[in-house]
C-alpha cells in the first residue's frame, strides 16, 4: 500500500434487516445503508462525506471506527485490516483513532467532572503513567483546545459548561492520546452559528499542530467546503461523486451533486429551475440493487439507468462520479 | 404597498422561580403586503416568542407586557377570543415548527384540513373536500392523498400538507417557523422553493422565522436580525448584506461560511449568550462585542432609524448622525 495512505477502505458494505408485515406474514427486507463504497484518506487530509440524512455518512465512519460489525469489504488503517484483526489488537489500534461525535449534551456523562472525563483515555490507553503525569496530560489537552486557564474547567460538571464548550471538550477526549486519525461525525450541526465558526477554527488549527487526518462527517455543503481537502458526496449508501474540493464545486458532474451545489450557491435559481434540477420523488433505501439509486429524483435519467448500477468513473484530477449519462446531459446544457 | 402587520414596542416576560426573564423586550418592526421578512437569530434569542405572541398565544408563566400588534388596523393584543377567533385562520396562520409532530396521527390529513376550513367558513362539506383537494394540488400533492394518514407521507411531504393547511382559508399572512428545520438539505429547499412561489402567486405577507443566514438572505426581502431578546437590525437584505451597522449582525455574517467564498476564514463570535433572568439595563450585546465601551454597560439602545429604511440599535451607529 501507498505510505502515504492513512486509510483505505475497499468495497465496504453493510446491510440491515428490515422487518415488515404481520406475525404470520413476516417479510425480512435487506436495506442497504452502505453499498461498496470505496475511498482513501492521505496523511494530514481532511475528507469530508456529505449526504442527506439516512445516507449511510455515520454508518461508515462508525465501521472505520469498529463501532459496527461491516457486512462485507476491507478497511486498511496504517497497513492492518481492521476487518479481520483481533478485538485486543483493534483496542490498540483505538488510541490511535478516536471520533468526535454530534451531541455535546449526549455524548459527555453527567455525572462525571471534566477532569474524570478526559482521564478516561488515558486510563484505559497509558496506565503506566503515573497519575500527576496524566493530570498534566488532561491540562495540556483543556489548554489545546483553547478553554483557559485549564484550571477553572477541571472540577467543573458538563451541565456547568455552554453547548460550545461541552464540544471542545469533547474533541479535547479524542486528541488527548494524540492519534492519527480522527472521525468527526457532524460536530457542529447541534451549535448555534456564532458558536460554530470557533470549532471549525479549532479542529483546523488542532490538524496543523497534531498533523492529523480527519474524515469530517456533514451535510452542509458550505460547511464542508471550508473544512475539506476532499469530498466524497453519498446518496443512499453510494459514493455518487468524489474529488477535490475546489472540483466539486465548481463542476459537479453527478446530477445530485449539481441540485445540492446549486441550493447553497444561489438559492434563487435553484427556486427558477427546481424541475431541471431535481424531481419529487421518494427515497426508498430497501430498493433492489438494480439500477441507478438516484433513479427516482433524477431529471436525466436515461433506460439505462433503471437496469444497471452506474460504476464510479475517474474524471481525471481526482475526481470521479457514480453517473451512466453524466457526459451526455453535461453536453445538453452547457 | 400597504402595511400588512406593525409591531410597536412589544414586550413579552416570562416569570420564573429565579426572576423575571425578559424573552423579548422593545421589538418592533413592520410588514409590507406581499413581503418576506426573514426573522433571524441563535436559538434562544426570542424568534418563536415573537411569533407567538403576534397570535396571542403566549401562556402561563408568559405574558405579553407592552405594545401593539397591529394586523389590519386592529390590535390583536387588544382583541377578544371571539375577534381572534375569526381572525386565526382566515387572517393570519402559521406553519408550525416540525410540521413531523403538528399533524393529529390519528386522522387523515385531509380530515384536518376541512376541519379548519368548516370551522373558520361558512361553507358545505363537499365544497371543503374539494377545496382541500385544490390545496393539496397547490402543494405539489396529489389531491386522491387527502384520505392518507400522516404516517403515510414522508418529511417533505408532511410538511408541504402543513403548508396546505396554513393556506385554508386564504389568509393574508403567514408566519414560517423554523418549518424547514430537520429536512434534508434538498428536501428543505423544495419545501422553501414552494413557500416563496405561493407567496408570489397569492401575494402572500410572510414571516420566515429561521437560524439559516444563507437560506433568508436568498429568499426575503427584508430581515430583522434579533439577539438576546432585542431586535439589533432591521433592512432590506442588500443592506444587511454590504452594509451591516449592527456588530452582531456583522459577526453573524463573518460566522457563516460561504460557498462563493471558501478561502475567507469564518470568525466566531468570543463569549456566550447572556442569561436573561433580571438582566439589568445594558445592550444585551455589550458581553461579546469589540467596540462596547461605558454607555454599553448602563443603558439600552433605541432602535433608531440610521438611514432610511435601515433601523439598528446601536450607540455607535446613532452618534454618529446626531
Amino acid at each position: 500500500m501507498d505510505n502515504s495512505v492513512l486509510l483505505k477502505v475497499n468495497q465496504l458494505k453493510k446491510t440491515f434487516i428490515k422487518k415488515s408485515g404481520t406475525v404470520f406474514n413476516r417479510k425480512k427486507t435487506e436495506v442497504y445503508a452502505v453499498n461498496n463504497v470505496n475511498f482513501e484518506i492521505k496523511k494530514g487530509e481532511i475528507l469530508g462525506i456529505i449526504g442527506e440524512s439516512g445516507c449511510g455518512k455515520t454508518t461508515t465512519a462508525r465501521m472505520v471506527m469498529r463501532l459496527m460489525e461491516e457486512s462485507s469489504g476491507e478497511i486498511l488503517f496504517e497497513g492492518n485490516n481492521l476487518c479481520t484483526i483481533k478485538n485486543a489488537e483493534t483496542n490498540r489500534l483505538r488510541k490511535n483513532m478516536q471520533m468526535i461525535f454530534q451531541d455535546p449534551y449526549d455524548t459527555l456523562n453527567p455525572g462525571m467532572r471534566i477532569v474524570d472525563i478526559l482521564m478516561e483515555p488515558l486510563n484505559a490507553h497509558e496506565k503506566n503513567l503515573p497519575s500527576n503525569e496524566k493530570l498534566k496530560r488532561v491540562i495540556e489537552a483543556i489548554e489545546s483546545i483553547e478553554l483557559k486557564p485549564a484550571e477553572d474547567y477541571l472540577y467543573r460538571y458538563p451541565h456547568q459548561l455552554s453547548g460550545g464548550q461541552r464540544q471542545r471538550i469533547a474533541i479535547a477526549r479524542a486528541v488527548i492520546l494524540k492519534p492519527s486519525f480522527i472521525a468527526a461525525d457532524e460536530p457542529t450541526s447541534m451549535l448555534d452559528v456564532s458558536v460554530r465558526a470557533g470549532i471549525l477554527n479549532l479542529l483546523l488549527d488542532l490538524r496543523k499542530k497534531m498533523g492529523l487526518t480527519m474524515l469530517f462527517i456533514t451535510h452542509d455543503l458550505s460547511t464542508a467546503s471550508y473544512m475539506c481537502d476532499r469530498i466524497a458526496v453519498m446518496y443512499q449508501g453510494r459514493i455518487v461523486e468524489i474529488g477535490p474540493t475546489k472540483k466539486i464545486i465548481q463542476s459537479p458532474s453527478h446530477p445530485y451533486t449539481i441540485a445540492l451545489v446549486s441550493v447553497v450557491k444561489d438559492l434563487n435559481y435553484f427556486i427558477e429551475n427546481r424541475e431541471k434540477l431535481i424531481l419529487d420523488g421518494e427515497v426508498d433505501s430497501t430498493r433492489k440493487d438494480t439500477g441507478c439509486t438516484f433513479v427516482t429524483r433524477c431529471p436525466h435519467q436515461e433506460k439505462v439507468c433503471h437496469s444497471k448500477a452506474p460504476e464510479i468513473e475517474a474524471l481525471g484530477n481526482g475526481h470521479a462520479v457514480a453517473c451512466h449519462c453524466h457526459s451526455n446531459w453535461l453536453e445538453k446544457t452547457s | 404597498m400597504s402595511t400588512v402587520l406593525s409591531i410597536e414596542n412589544l414586550s413579552t416576560f416570562f416569570k420564573t422561580d429565579k426572576g423575571i426573564v425578559r424573552a423579548v423586550e422593545d421589538v418592533t418592526f413592520s410588514l409590507e403586503e406581499g413581503e418576506m421578512l426573514g426573522l433571524i437569530g441563535e436559538s434562544g434569542c426570542g424568534k418563536t416568542t415573537v411569533a407567538q405572541s403576534i397570535l396571542r398565544l403566549i401562556e402561563y408563566p408568559g405574558k405579553v407586557v407592552s405594545g401593539k400588534v397591529i394586523l389590519n388596523g386592529k390590535d390583536l393584543l387588544k382583541a377578544t377570543d371571539d375577534e381572534l377567533y375569526s381572525l386565526r385562520w382566515k387572517e393570519i396562520s402559521v406553519i408550525p415548527q416540525s410540521a413531523m409532530n403538528a399533524l393529529n396521527p390519528v386522522y387523515t390529513v385531509g380530515d384536518q384540513i376541512i376541519e379548519a376550513i368548516l370551522l373558520h367558513e361558512k361553507v358545505s362539506k363537499s365544497e371543503a373536500v374539494k377545496r382541500t383537494k385544490t390545496l393539496l394540488e397547490l402543494v405539489g400533492i396529489d389531491g386522491e392523498r387527502q384520505k392518507s394518514f400522516p404516517h403515510e407521507f414522508s418529511g417533505g411531504m408532511k410538511q408541504r400538507v402543513a403548508i396546505a393547511m396554513a393556506l385554508a382559508c386564504n389568509p393574508k399572512l403567514v408566519i414560517s417557523d423554523e418549518s424547514t428545520t430537520g429536512l434534508d438539505v434538498l428536501t428543505q429547499a423544495q419545501v422553501i422553493a414552494l413557500i416563496k412561489n405561493l407567496q408570489k402567486k397569492m401575494n402572500l405577507s410572510v414571516i420566515l422565522i429561521s437560524h439559516d443566514l444563507p437560506m433568508v438572505t436568498a429568499i426575503c426581502e427584508k430581515i430583522a436580525i434579533m439577539y438576546a431578546g432585542k431586535l439589533v437590525e432591521w433592512a432590506t437584505t442588500e443592506e444587511i448584506l454590504n452594509n451591516p451597522k449592527h456588530p452582531y449582525s456583522k459577526a453573524l455574517l463573518n460566522a457563516t461560511p460561504n460557498l462563493s467564498d471558501p478561502d475567507r476564514e469564518v470568525v466566531s463570535i468570543p463569549g456566550s449568550v447572556p442569561n436573561l433572568v433580571n438582566i439589568p439595563k445594558c445592550c444585551r450585546f455589550h458581553t461579546r462585542c469589540p467596540y462596547a465601551f461605558d454607555r454599553c454597560l448602563n443603558e439600552s439602545p433605541e432602535l433608531r432609524e440610521v438611514t432610511p429604511g435601515h433601523y439598528t440599535a446601536c450607540f455607535l451607529e446613532g452618534d454618529k448622525n446626531g
